[in-house]
């Protein structure tokens, strides 16, 4: 009985070794876009852009049909004109047309860099843009760019990209009770011994909700952590890409905390 | 382990080995075309869910829609005369203001939800989501009839709807143009009718027509998945701009036809070289090649394997017609469609092939259509396993491929491909072979996927024509 008990712990702990959660990838599901107000629209009657999953827009949740293009390798997007939408279904900040992005992969890095639903595409690399096409074929190749953009609220700003592979694609390598490797282009981890005990990292992106409509209730944060020995010592930083502000913490012996986040 | 029972094991063990099908029937679904097509009249083709080719107005064609001519002046768009019977407007109705006409807020799914969680601060609830984009629900089901949808009343009178924020002048079609983008909503229109003014609805569907067309030799194509109509077949005002009488327009692409993984879609057009290499037609020599351009109605069969007769030569350009001939000689076929954006597109892809199934009782089994292919070896594939499929992602009109394989129950590994990307996986795990566990659920649902597909098309479709 002492044998087969001995056996099981092992056989389980072979089992679950490597079956640490290193995962460094996000759901395949698209950012959320929210509700837009179209221009207008007013407490009596209001009129909601919203977008379908595949990144068609909707008004109060009747489908829009303007021209639409999609790159779903290294962009991760889907991008319609607001030009062909009557004047009164466009949103505040593209009265007078504009493509806007719709549909975004969370894993895009455009994404990461900050662009959300509905913002205004004006510019690639100083190139003003007049075609859903010319969006996705200067971002189709999958090198830097550098893309001007007006949100909904009117801020405009310039952010850039360097895709680093496609949206999803991922890598996992594991050998239990020896280690796991995982990589995909919004991070990587890698785990040492049973249950990941021994010595392991991540480095990815992290999502969360923010209740701020400025920075679209989403919010992108550098997030990398490591630990050795099961969590005899647990460190962690983080880096909120909207505010630059980085915190750290760590834990020893699994109960002694210190810094303002774990 | 007593002896009746390992009696009983040995042999059932023999006969399940091999003794299965990872197959399924050719999947006959249509594939939805991306774009209508532009025809020589102005208005578009179009193809329906279930394949059937049709013809929708114009784009932006606003008479078309409302069923009436117009003529802009300053006083307003001024309807001259009725193009169908039925109309809510009618001749010397002059349209003087509209306001678009979509549910109210509430239509929209979540949307109280939405509200309630904004106002809280908290985020809004889990969506459905599935991996590659592949949405929850079952997508060899037919999608849910739509819910109905309560529109607005229309206006009581003129100034109640010249009251609305959304509501303008109309002076050209261009002030209506843009709300064809939502086929499925209204205009309340501010007519002037016999001196007074009136509020008349106008909903904003587009009227289409069934285009009835004769298929091209469907015996033959049906067996590459593919339905080709001639252009000469359709009424010229319904042929595709800029296409010649023996080009062919593709009206149906099944969802496993290897065509259509390569990129073909419906409303693609063909030139009839490239059809003819399309439907596997391979010219044995350059001779014959020759003697098919001097004697364009010749259709000798002993060289020629497509039903298309080789009436002309495909456009190839000089660059790539060395790297074309070379991939037919490997037996793959190469072809170049128009898309209906005009772009033209090179498509190689390996010909289907009759579904082979070899297996040998406690040593082998090997199957394989193209679309699906498995291989194992050993009972129970406990030495080696390799199995992969091909899916159609009908929301992103995409290919997933999947692959994976194991090598004596430890050592595995497999992969998920579409344009999105590649999720690869790799490793070891000796006492949990999930690469075969997923493949035998797999394996169990291949009775429900075929009797899906069966049904859909009346019978099965495996094998050869």
């Amino acid at each position: 009985m002492r044998r087969m008990t001995g056996l099981g712990v092992a056989l389980a702990a072979l089992t679950l070794a490597g079956c640490g959660n290193l995962e460094v990838r996000f759901d395949p599901a698209p950012l959320s876009a929210g509700l837009l107000p179209a221009a207008a629209s007013t407490a009596d009657a209001p009129l909601f852009l919203g977008l379908t999953p595949a990144g068609q827009p909707t008004l109060n949740g009747e489908l829009l049909e303007p021209t639409t293009a999609k790159e779903p390798a290294y962009a991760g997007l889907t991008v319609f004109d607001a030009g062909e939408l009557p004047p009164p279904w466009r949103p505040p900040h593209a009265l007078a047309g504009g493509i806007l992005v719709g549909r975004l992969a969370k894993a895009s890095s455009y994404a990461i860099a900050g662009l959300r639903p509905f913002d205004r595409v004006d510019a690639i690399d100083a190139t003003p843009v007049a075609s859903v096409e010319q969006v996705t074929e200067a971002l189709g190749d999958g090198g830097p760019h550098a893309v001007k953009v007006t949100r909904p609220t009117g801020e405009q700003l310039e952010l850039s990209a360097a895709p680093t592979g496609r949206v999803e694609d991922a890598t996992v390598n594991h050998v239990p009770f020896v280690f796991e490797r995982r990589s995909a282009p919004t991070g990587s981890a890698l785990g040492v011994g049973p249950l990941d005990g021994l010595f392991y990292y991540r480095s990815r992106w992290t999502l969360r909700f923010v209740n701020d409509p400025g920075r679209r209730y989403a919010q992108y944060a550098d997030r990398f952590e490591c630990g050795f020995l099961f969590g005899l010592f647990h460190y962690v930083s983080e880096t909120d890409l909207g505010t630059g502000e980085t915190h750290r913490g760590f834990r020893l012996l699994w109960f002694i905390p210190f810094g303002d986040v774990q | 382990m007593s002896r009746p029972i390992r009696a009983l094991l040995l042999p059932l063990l023999v006969v399940l080995t091999g003794c299965h099908s990872y197959l399924v029937p050719f999947d006959e679904r249509p594939l939805l075309a991306p774009h209508p097509l532009a025809a020589a009249n102005g208005e578009r083709l179009d193809v329906d869910p279930a394949g059937g080719l049709q013809v929708r107005p114009a784009r932006g064609d606003l008479e078309a829609v409302f069923g009436v001519g117009l003529q802009a002046s300053a006083a307003g768009l001024v309807v001259t005369h009725r193009l169908r019977p039925g109309t809510p407007l009618r001749p010397d109705d002059r349209i003087v203001a509209a306001v678009g006409v979509v549910p109210p807020a509430t239509n929209i799914e979540g949307f109280a939800e939405a509200v309630e969680a904004r106002a809280k601060g908290t985020p809004p609830g889990p969506r459905p989501a599935g991996r590659g984009g592949r949405p929850e629900a079952n997508p060899d089901e037919p999608p849910p009839p739509p819910k109905p949808v309560e529109l607005p009343a229309p206006p009581a009178d003129a100034k109640a709807l010249r009251a609305q924020r959304a509501a303008h002048r109309v002076r050209a079609l261009d002030d209506l143009r843009p709300y064809l983008v939502a086929p499925g909503a209204c205009l309340d229109l501010v007519v002037v009718r016999s001196g007074a003014e009136v509020v008349v609805r106008q909903p904003l569907a587009e009227p289409h027509q069934w285009l009835p067309v004769r298929l091209w030799s469907p015996h033959a194509t049906r067996w590459h998945g593919i339905d080709l109509v001639r252009v000469e077949d359709l009424p010229p005002e319904h042929r595709p701009a800029d296409a010649s009488l023996r080009d062919f327009l593709v009206v149906r692409v099944a969802r496993d036809a290897p065509a259509g993984r390569a990129g073909l879609r419906p409303l693609d057009v063909v030139s009839n070289g490239d059809a003819f290499y399309l439907l596997g037609g391979r010219v044995s020599d350059w001779a014959t090649r020759l003697q098919r351009t001097l004697t364009p109605a010749s259709t000798d069969s002993a060289t020629l394997e497509s039903p298309v007769p080789l009436l002309e030569e495909p456009a190839d350009d000089a660059a790539g017609a060395a790297e074309d001939d070379e991939a037919r000689q490997s037996g793959r076929v190469v072809a170049r469609v128009r898309k209906p954006d005009g772009q033209v597109v090179r498509l190689e892809f390996e010909p289907r092939r009759p579904a082979t199934e070899l297996w040998f009782p406690f040593v082998f089994s090997y199957h394989t259509d193209g679309v699906r292919s498995h291989l194992g070896l050993g009972p129970f594939d406990l030495l080696f396993h390799h199995s992969s499929r091909v899916d159609y992602d009908p929301e992103t009109d995409d290919y997933v491929s999947l692959t994976r394989w194991s090598v004596g129950t430890s050592i595995q590994g497999g992969g998920v491909s579409s344009q999105a990307g590649t999720d690869a996986s790799g490793g070891v795990s000796p006492f949990l072979d999930g690469v075969r566990m997923r493949y035998l659920m797999d394996w169990l649902s291949v009775p429900d996927e075929t009797s899906r597909r069966r049904g859909w098309l009346g019978e099965g479709t495996r094998g050869a024509p």
